[in-house]
């Protein structure tokens, strides 16, 4: 399988914005540091699920790749060419045909003036304009449309987002994204905002649609479970680091690093004697300041485990298995 | 011993559109230290079962009928000045979104102590050192007991409120999405705290929840809400083992599970508009099983062992 994308070192620096009074008193700029030096690929045809906790730069993360953000500094390459500073206009031609991005909350990402149909061949009129007659671009949202499950597409063109219900309106965005035919997308917490029910719809949709299409995922997502569900791999971010990644089954199931295996056991699971019976590791305080970030390993203030080492070097991301790495002291 | 029990509730919004019946003859009981789990998807009436009993209903909103006995007192009848002894005192409310209830110019200790002088008439000395007492119990240390709301995370903020808890004692704690805003390891601190809150004090709790993994964590008994009706009640051992309601059965095989790697089932449709109900069952025309009658008859809530309850003609002998 051929790398689609390959990130190396990649940084993203947010400035906290400074009163008038520290400016004055020449006070030094302090920076968040969302993503800190990340590097991982993602192979045509996969799904990379990238799990952590608020904060972690996982949505950062997304936006860097499809270049909604400009990065600090490292390196992005999509499908051999490097677009890590590349500018708009230049993306506009191939890369924003081939990348695109599903958010959270779909209510959000479609306009409430436009119907369903006029969003979905949008994308159309902006990179064909002309090229492509306005019949001709209703026809290639129709059929995008019945792809997604919004049928009859008909009916669905013509309603308004305030019509349809959540997981209709996750269908519609998801057919905005897939009308340019992209080879890649990334999926920023889907099914977080709906109902159990339409959940596994929503799953099962873009499942099917991996397929039909040759699609590529990074999916963003807080839930362990959805991640086992729709990933061949996993990573795992704390304070803007990965700190674990390998093959979903194997890091889920049998993970390595202390933080991960805090976060997985703090998952409940629907199984009243599973959760009663099983070992956890409890950590008691809640995730730093990303501005303060600790020295050595990011994790070590809340981490039961750490020894002298942990406070003062950072771990490198090692091999510990077939296509399995932590960053954790333990296992160097 | 029952603590809670309610008796063929019914509420209505009024709409510019016609009523809505969000709860339609929803009957159950709390026992005494019990942690009860309500589970449901959004329209299904959790929300407005946990108002309905404070009675905070919003203005649209009323009590048609029924009964809400607490402690041997019909709520639905108490004046809204008795109503005010109870709220706090006697039932406490936590939400999804500590910052909705927490006054934002007001320091988090006086939150506590402020309740502490109306509802026990606490001296301020008296009322700040038990609040105090209160916050380090959930983990607040006492440095931060000056802060204002903004200034703590989201995990802190709802230890304040279940802080309140601890203070005041309440015999019946209301849940709604406590820790939905969480991350999965402040989650797992805050359904912590409230085990400890049940063990220490014996509260009861109302934990009202759209999340099956986490009232298969906390929960003792489970109802199962949709479109206003109670379709299951049963243990928590009942509700994951030996469910029975095809609703029920859809929710638990549609979430993904860590460890089973196999095909997730879909439940078909989308929760009912509930301006116009759907007539008989109102869960046939999403379930695999519906036959003539589901369509046109409500099934009764009946109990099948002992315990579990459901409704649903195919449990009906």
């Amino acid at each position: 399988m051929s790398v689609i994308l390959s990130v190396e070192n990649l940084k993203k620096y947010f400035p906290v914005e400074q009163t008038f009074l520290d400016r004055l008193l020449g006070k030094e700029k302090e920076y968040v540091k969302a993503v800190d030096g990340i590097s991982f690929e993602i192979k045509r045809g996969e799904t990379l699920a990238l799990v952590g906790e608020s904060g972690c730069g996982k949505t950062t993360t997304g936006r860097l790749v499809v270049r909604l953000l400009e990065p600090t500094s490292g390196k992005i390459v999509f499908k051999g060419t490097d677009i890590t500073f590349t500018k708009e206009s230049e993306l506009r031609k191939w890369f924003r045909l081939k990348a695109q991005i599903i958010f959270q909350d779909p209510y959000a990402s479609l306009n409430p003036k436009m119907k369903i149909g006029e969003a979905i061949e949008d994308p159309l009129l902006i990179h064909f304009g002309d090229k492509l007659s306005k019949k001709e671009r209703k026809e290639e949202a129709l059929k995008i449309m019945s792809k997604v499950g919004l049928i009859p597409p008909e009916y669905f063109y013509d309603r308004y987002p305030h019509e349809l219900s959540g997981g209709q309106r996750q269908r519609a965005v998801i057919a905005r994204a897939l009308v340019l035919r992209p080879d890649f997308i990334v999926a920023d917490e889907p099914t977080s905002s709906l109902d159990v029910s339409i959940r596994a719809q929503i799953l099962k949709l873009l499942q099917a649609l991996k397929r039909e299409f040759k699609l590529t995922f990074l999916f963003i997502t807080h839930d362990l479970a959805t991640a086992y569900y729709i990933a061949d791999r996993i990573a795992v971010m704390y304070l803007g680091k990965i700190v674990e990644i390998g093959d979903t089954k194997e890091t889920i199931l049998n993970p390595m690093h202390i933080y991960t295996k805090a976060l997985f056991s703090a998952v409940p699971l629907p199984d009243p004697k599973l959760n009663r019976n099983r070992k956890k590791i409890k950590i008691k305080s809640e995730p730093p300041n990303p501005i303060n970030i600790p020295s050595g390993c990011r994790f070590h203030p809340r981490c039961p485990f750490a020894e002298e080492k942990c406070r003062k070097e950072e771990p490198p991301l090692v091999k510990i298995g077939k296509n399995h790495f932590t960053a954790c002291w333990l296992y160097s | 011993m029952t603590l809670l029990k309610v008796e063929h509730l019914k509420v209505e919004f009024a709409t510019v559109n016609g009523s809505v019946k969000a709860l339609d003859g929803v009957s159950f009981t709390v026992d005494k230290g019990e942690v009860v789990g309500i589970v449901g998807e959004s329209g299904s009436g959790k929300t407005t079962l946990g108002l309905a009993i404070l009675k905070i209903l919003p203005p649209n909103g009323r009590i048609v009928s029924g009964k809400i006995v607490f402690d041997g007192r019909n709520l639905v009848e108490l004046s809204e000045e008795d109503m005010t002894k109870v709220r706090g005192k006697e039932i406490s409310m936590i939400f999804q979104d500590p910052m909705t209830s927490l006054n934002p110019t007001m320091r988090i200790v006086d939150h506590i102590a402020e309740a502490l002088i109306v509802h026990y008439g606490l001296s301020k000395e008296d009322a700040r050192s038990r609040a105090i007492e209160a916050l380090t119990a959930v983990g607040i240390p006492e440095n931060r007991a000056l802060d204002y709301p903004h200034q703590l995370s989201g995990g802190m903020r709802q230890r304040v409120m279940i802080a309140i808890s601890y203070a005041l004692k309440p015999k019946l704690l209301i849940a709604d999405e406590p820790t939905t805003a969480l991350d999965v390891i402040v989650q797992d601190q805050i359904l912590d705290l409230l085990k400890e809150l049940r063990n220490r004090q014996k509260t009861s709790i109302l934990f009202i929840t759209h999340d099956l993994s986490v009232v298969a964590d906390i929960a003792d008994k489970v109802i199962i809400m949709y479109a206003g009706k109670i379709m299951e009640i049963g243990s928590v051992e009942q509700i994951y083992y030996s469910t029975l309601h095809p609703y029920t059965q859809g929710l638990l095989k549609s979430i993904p599970k860590i460890g089973n790697s196999g095909d997730l089932y879909t439940i078909p449709g989308n929760p009912p508009d509930m301006l116009n109900p759907p007539p008989g069952c109102r869960f046939h025309p999403r379930c695999p099983f519906a036959e003539e009658k589901c369509r046109k008859e409500e099934p009764p809530l009946i109990e099948v062992s002992e315990g579990h309850y459901v409704a649903c003609w195919r449990c009906v002998k």
